[in-house]
């Protein structure tokens, strides 16, 4: 099974089929194409002009594979729960089982359960949350949901009131896209993103370092992220923007910040934030795989190898879920993974010899494709480092959304004793809500780190728990094995 | 060595933090030691009865005595368990689970109990409103209740810190000596190996219980099961009482925020969990089981969303009661363990029992029936599993 | 509602649907999600907050952030923003996410 229809899914669930494995892919948006070419295979979608043309050239490639033989896709289908570690009951290979609810169509919906020899896992990543007080008000999205909403549906911001705040390379591309198809910004406020008082870690030569780096080894695309950063648009850009805070009573109406130049407010409607992106972890924390702290992307990542293997196990991470890396990047994780995948359930002792070496110069070409296109990324890593959360935060700021924990609330947790961030959960709720942390967990990870000044990874993350979200009760009582 | 405590208890669940509290309020200092976290195991899978309606007979005098004092534990505790006094009910959906309920409303007032009630169809309906027509009647006590697993553990765990008990997390008991009067207890901890000595010893690791035993040569037949339990997004309020069903694993009740929690004993898998600690995984057929039987009484059950759904290993003794009692073979050893999915309504009365049993007090109360000696003697076991299993469903 | 945020881009093609959205039908197209339908529509908020009460609206669009929840074909909690439209498709919103709260059927 391959979990999740972007760049990586689809490569995979490719690579695997033309191997000649069964794939279900499955992929909880409506369409294929994860974010990246959201709308870009809708031909009738008014949102598909947004993407350029080589995108959706790139898109429709990719989603050719759901033509093959071989693969089942389903789309507006979600994970439910996954069990591993099944082949001591079942005999044979390891096996493990995907709960999965199928959504779509009268009479087709259902909860599923699909026993397969190899999990690929590639469910992408998601945004992470700007922590301000009013951050909760209506009017108030991502910046990658206001892209989305513009790729899916043409949806353009319109008339007064509209600001980006945040910091990171998706600021800009959202920026020219909005204003590119007629929509208007009125302002950018770039976040402070170092720490107050505090140099940037590595300094500059660190950084110097980093640039040098990249620039070898990817050039075309430190030459295009120079260019987006020259021009601001001609929109009113603030920097070093901090005490942000949106104001509203039903919805948001205007926003009030500090920078340098002392306090400012502004009429607003409509906020985009952004601060970065995170590895979607859900279903591999589910899984219990081992997830490690990266610093310079402020999460956790799953330990996986080169392949995207996890240890021990035929579960394969690929795409941002590995480690946030791009689309490119993402589509050659996905088609080694799916290689790997493939060997490692049909072993080389039973394949013609020529197809296995084959196999194998192909994962050492993709293998040596990703490897050039890293230091680039370590480069976007550097500059752009998460916001830290007290520039922003007050006590009354909304840590969890769905249970309405705030960071006062947090802090008392930790004063009675909550020593990492499942204690906090039991004692505040906090990430036992709808979402299960999608939305809190960094966040609570970061916090309870610094309150009591030990390692993210000492501080912990949330566990997981089935279902990986609410699931009717009703669908529960309609199941189906495969 | 550690210097000699008054009272080592293993196992941090419900029932430990429990004896180890009515330990120190009587001046015992004491030591709680558990292998995992608090309340990690079947204290968090407990679906929170306090039920004392459809109780092995043994069981009821313990249960009533317990009552009273869930209505002022929140209080003495400084802290809100979440106690409600809401009733029970255990309906009968078809006539033969109708008769089973007569016979044992019969059984049980000959024993000279009259907390449970018959209710006819229509008492029901009055009873729980908007309940399934089918079910015939019910068998009912009202001044059951439940409370919050989770927030009287907190409770429990917070009052014990107050009162100065020790206690020690991620250290598991590996042996058990004799030093003179003392226990001394050898654990392995996150820096390795550590031996405590104390006065008593109290055996209240739950599922772990029966081995802790074996160490020194007392015998309990238990099992480990990896009880699964469910918890749904809020509802708007329609059901007061907790809801079994007879002839039925079912436990059905919603919470003051409008949550339903689902349970009624079925069992999922035992094994590690997904991070290497002791747990259990859902059986998905059995989960969809539990919540068919939760729709079968209320209908409306089916556009709720389950938000999550766990286990926690709990001891299954094999004839459904628990060990209370002083060891047959240790002079300082009291055994609490194997409440077999039914141990949380005895909570607040559960620490009084041990520490009476630890200082050799008369008991107000008769736990002959519950004494762990019970199956010293060789032979077959009094009871089959599957007659106690009728009655286990908290 | 807060009017005239958004503005949708012309549309080519399109395979129009009929979707009901509280109660009264409104022209959708095919590839349009619920979520994006109902910011068209000028609805700034989708439902209430069951603990505070306070309006909920998206914020992912993407599935993770269940901002977006409302009753979709009589299925309270639906994330708006992953079911796409559909001919017939209701949608009730502003209801508390508390399922069978007094103003959503039960």
């Amino acid at each position: 099974m391959v979990v999740g229809a972007g760049p990586a899914g689809l490569a995979a669930a490719g690579a695997l089929a033309e191997q000649g494995l069964t794939v279900q892919l499955i992929d909880e948006q409506p369409a294929p194409g994860g974010q990246v070419w959201r709308g870009a295979l809708d031909r009738s979608g008014a949102g598909r002009r947004v993407h350029p043309d080589q995108a959706i050239r790139r898109a429709a490639a990719a989603a050719e594979v759901l033509r093959r033989p071989g693969i089942a896709y389903a789309g507006t289908a979600s994970v439910i729960d996954a069990r591993t570690g099944l082949a001591a009951r079942s005999g044979t290979d390891e096996r493990i089982e995907i709960d999965w609810l199928a959504a779509a169509g009268p009479g087709l919906r259902g909860l599923r359960t699909t026993t397969v020899r190899a999990l690929i896992i590639a469910t992408g990543a998601l945004e992470r949350p700007v922590l301000f007080p009013g951050a909760t008000l209506p009017g108030i999205l991502s910046a990658g949901a206001l892209q989305g909403a513009m790729k899916q549906a043409g949806l353009v911001p319109d008339g007064a009131g509209t600001v980006l705040a945040g910091q990171g390379p998706l600021m800009r591309l959202v920026l020219a896209q909005v204003l590119r198809f007629g929509g208007r910004v009125d302002a950018v406020l770039q976040l402070a993103s170092a720490p107050a008082g505090k140099p940037r870690a590595g300094g500059l030569s660190g950084l110097a370092a980093t640039l040098a780096s990249a620039a070898v080894a990817d050039p075309s695309l430190v030459a295009r992220g120079a260019a987006s950063c020259m021009t601001g648009h001609g929109v009113r850009t603030y920097r070093g923007v901090r005490q942000l805070r949106a104001h509203g009573l039903a919805a948001i109406e205007r926003l009030s910040f500090d920078t340098d130049d002392g306090h400012h407010e502004l009429p607003c409607r409509l906020l985009a934030v952004h601060d970065g992106i995170l590895p979607n972890v859900q279903l591999t924390r589910l899984l219990g795989l081992a997830h490690a702290w990266h610093d310079d992307q402020q999460a956790f990542v799953p330990v996986t190898g080169k392949t995207g293997r996890a240890a021990e196990q035929p579960i394969w991470v690929a795409g941002d879920g590995r480690g946030i890396a791009g689309w490119e990047l993402a589509a050659l994780h996905g088609e080694l993974a799916g290689l790997d995948a493939a060997s490692a359930i049909c072993p080389t002792s039973t394949q013609p010899t020529d197809q296995a070496a084959d196999r194998q110069a192909r994962r050492h070409r993709l293998g040596r494709r990703i490897d050039r296109r890293l230091p680039a990324r370590r480069l976007v890593d550097r500059l752009y480092p998460a916001v830290p959360i007290e520039r922003n935060a007050t006590p009354d700021t909304v840590v969890c959304r769905c249970e309405h924990v705030t960071l006062a609330h947090i802090d008392a947790a930790i004063a009675a004793g909550a020593v990492g961030a499942n204690r906090v959960k039991t004692f505040t709720r906090c990430g036992m809500g709808a979402c299960q942390g999608r939305h809190c967990g960094n966040a609570l990870t970061r916090i309870v780190a610094d309150r009591l000044d030990v390692s993210p990874t000492a501080a912990g993350a949330l566990r997981i728990r089935p279902p990986l979200k609410p699931t009717l009760i009703s669908d529960y009582l309609d199941g189906a094995c495969t | 060595m550690k210097p000699t405590s008054d009272l080592i208890i293993v196992g941090a669940g419900l029932i430990g933090l429990s004896c180890a509290i009515a330990a120190r309020e009587r001046g015992m200092d004491v030591v709680l030691i558990e292998a995992g976290t608090v309340g990690r195991q079947a204290s968090s899978a407990s679906a929170g009865g306090v039920r004392s309606l459809n109780r092995h007979p043994a069981e009821i005098p313990l249960v009533r005595a317990a009552l009273p004092l869930w209505a002022t534990l929140s209080a003495r505790l400084g802290r809100d368990c979440g106690f409600r006094a809401s009733g029970q009910v255990r309906v009968a959906e078809d006539e033969i689970a109708m008769a089973a309920l007569e016979a044992r409303a019969t059984r049980v007032h000959d024993l000279g109990h009259r907390h449970e009630r018959l209710l006819s169809s229509g008492e029901l309906a009055n009873r729980v409103p908007g309940i399934a027509p089918h079910c015939r009647g019910a068998l009912a006590v009202e001044d059951d209740g439940f409370a919050d697993p989770l927030a009287t553990v907190h409770a429990l765990r917070e009052h014990a810190r107050r009162l100065g008990v020790r206690l020690i997390e991620r250290t598991r008991v590996v042996g058990l000596d004799d030093l003179g009067q003392a226990v001394v207890w050898n654990a392995v901890g996150p820096d390795g190996p550590v031996t405590y000595r104390a006065r008593h010893g109290v055996n209240a690791a739950g599922a772990w219980g029966g081995s802790l035993a074996e160490m020194v040569g007392d015998r309990v037949p238990i099992r480990t099961a990896a009880l699964q339990m469910s918890v749904s997004a809020p509802l708007a309020h329609f059901l007061a009482p907790v809801l079994g069903s007879e002839g039925r694993k079912l436990s059905l009740k919603q919470t003051a925020g409008g949550a339903l929690v689902i349970g009624g004993g079925y069992e999922g898998t035992v094994g590690h969990e997904a991070s290497g600690a002791a747990g259990g995984r859902i059986d998905p057929s059995l989960l969809a089981e539990n919540l068919a039987a939760a729709v079968s009484l209320f209908p409306q059950v089916a556009s709720g969303r389950i938000v999550r759904t766990w286990t926690g290993l709990e001891g299954m003794v094999v004839d459904g009661l628990p060990a209370i009692g002083p060891s047959g073979e240790h002079p300082s050893l009291v055994h609490a363990f194997g409440f077999s999915a039914h141990g949380f309504a005895l909570v607040p009365l559960i620490g009084t029992l041990v520490t009476d049993l630890i200082e050799g007090r008369a008991s107000e109360h008769d736990i002959t029936p519950l004494d762990p000696r019970r199956f010293a003697q060789a032979g077959p076991d009094r009871r089959s599993h599957t007659d106690s299993q009728a009655e286990r469903a908290a | 509602m807060s009017g005239g945020v958004w503005r949708s881009l012309p549309r080519t093609d399109g395979i129009p649907v009929e979707v009901v959205v509280d109660g009264l039908p409104v022209r959708a197209y095919g590839g349009e999600t619920v979520a994006t339908l109902l910011l068209r529509l000028g609805h700034d908020h989708f439902g209430r907050h069951p603990g505070t009460d306070r309006p909920m609206a998206p914020w992912c669009l993407m599935g993770s952030c269940f901002g977006c929840l409302c009753t979709i074909d009589d299925r309270p909690g639906s994330q708006a923003c992953l079911v796409p439209v559909s001919d017939g498709l209701t949608v009730r919103t502003g209801a508390s996410a508390v399922a069978g709260s007094p103003d959503t059927p039960l």
